[in-house]
């Protein structure tokens, strides 16, 4: 993509399995406002376990 | 590298547990805490210049900042982190094979995607994780998942990861599949995308108003293709000269 002038991913991480409720409540009106940029992902943790195993570089 | 091949043959899994049944809520947990992570984790980027990221982060922060022990991270200070680092690079349009590598969770891994729309609302976010993960260890499967936010829904996309070489595994895996969108249909959530094998099923979940919506896709089809040489039962829309019970999918 053209650059826009800028850019900076970030991630949040929610401590509680049952924090994807909150999570997904203050989510709604910050994607309406587009405050939320992009189309964002709530991954659950099992997803990125299976991503992050030692490939090379990662330890 | 070569403790990474050993990783793939074996299925990534093994590396966190041992056991052969799903993980529990204390097992998975202790994997979150091992990787610095939460038992969700949001990925989102901020675009434009560096006035208008900060101010978009502001808001983002604050907003967020009500959950306890949230925690906020850039890709820079968790360099050990595989999928935030790959995230920053997909987030800008640079995609990657490495992040589809989950599928390596288990050994000859391959995957069945149950692709549910969800409300952006916590209640059905919320029943939905609760469904298909009681689902997925129902079968004997872990819950990978991922909910994708769009303006008005979610794509809520879940991994059934399977042993491609293991025939009970492939049946259990097919028969989730089929239990989920039951279940699915039944809670009023319709998927968006699937097997080739399960699109008769799903269609067929489209049918209120008397079916009408197959109707009028099969009067299209007539119309457009009456040979039927076409994608025959793509969508579950099959031509007249077609029998749809014969192509089925055996389990």
């Amino acid at each position: 993509m053209a650059n826009p002038g800028g850019y900076q991913s970030y991630m949040i991480a929610f401590e509680k399995d049952s924090d994807l409720h909150q999570a997904i409540e203050i989510i709604r009106p910050l994607r309406v406002a587009m405050v939320l940029q992009n189309v964002p992902s709530i991954r659950h943790v099992l997803m990125d376990a299976a991503v992050m195993v030692g490939r090379p570089g990662t330890e | 590298m070569r403790k990474f091949r050993l990783t793939m043959l074996q299925g990534t899994r093994k590396k966190y547990s041992n056991s052969d049944k799903p993980l529990t809520d204390p097992e998975i947990d202790e994997i979150a805490k091992k990787l610095n992570l939460g038992r969700w984790n949001f990925y989102g980027a901020l675009y434009g210049p560096a006035p208008v990221r900060e101010v978009l982060w502001q808001v983002i922060k604050q907003a967020f900042s009500v959950v306890p022990g949230v925690k906020f991270y850039f890709p820079e200070d968790m360099p050990e982190n595989e999928v935030l680092q790959i995230r920053d690079k997909t987030l800008q349009g640079i995609p990657s094979f490495s992040e589809l590598s989950w599928v390596d969770w288990l050994p000859n891994g391959a995957h069945l995607f149950f692709s549910p729309i969800a409300k952006v609302s916590g209640d059905d976010a919320m029943a939905q994780y609760e469904l298909t993960r009681r689902r997925s260890e129902e079968f004997g499967f872990d819950f990978i998942g991922t909910y994708i936010v769009g303006m008005r829904e979610m794509h809520h996309i879940v991994c059934i990861v399977y042993d491609r070489k293991d025939p009970e595994q492939r049946r259990k895996a097919h028969e989730l599949m089929k239990v989920l969108i039951d279940d699915a249909a039944k809670a009023g959530w319709g998927e968006y995308r699937t097997h080739l094998a399960l699109m008769d099923q799903i269609s067929g979940t489209y049918n209120f108003n008397d079916n009408a919506q197959m109707k009028l896709n099969e009067k299209i089809k007539e119309a457009l293709d009456p040979k039927g040489i076409l994608a025959p039962g793509k969508n579950g829309i099959w031509p007249k000269n077609y029998d749809a019970a014969a192509w089925k999918v055996p389990l």
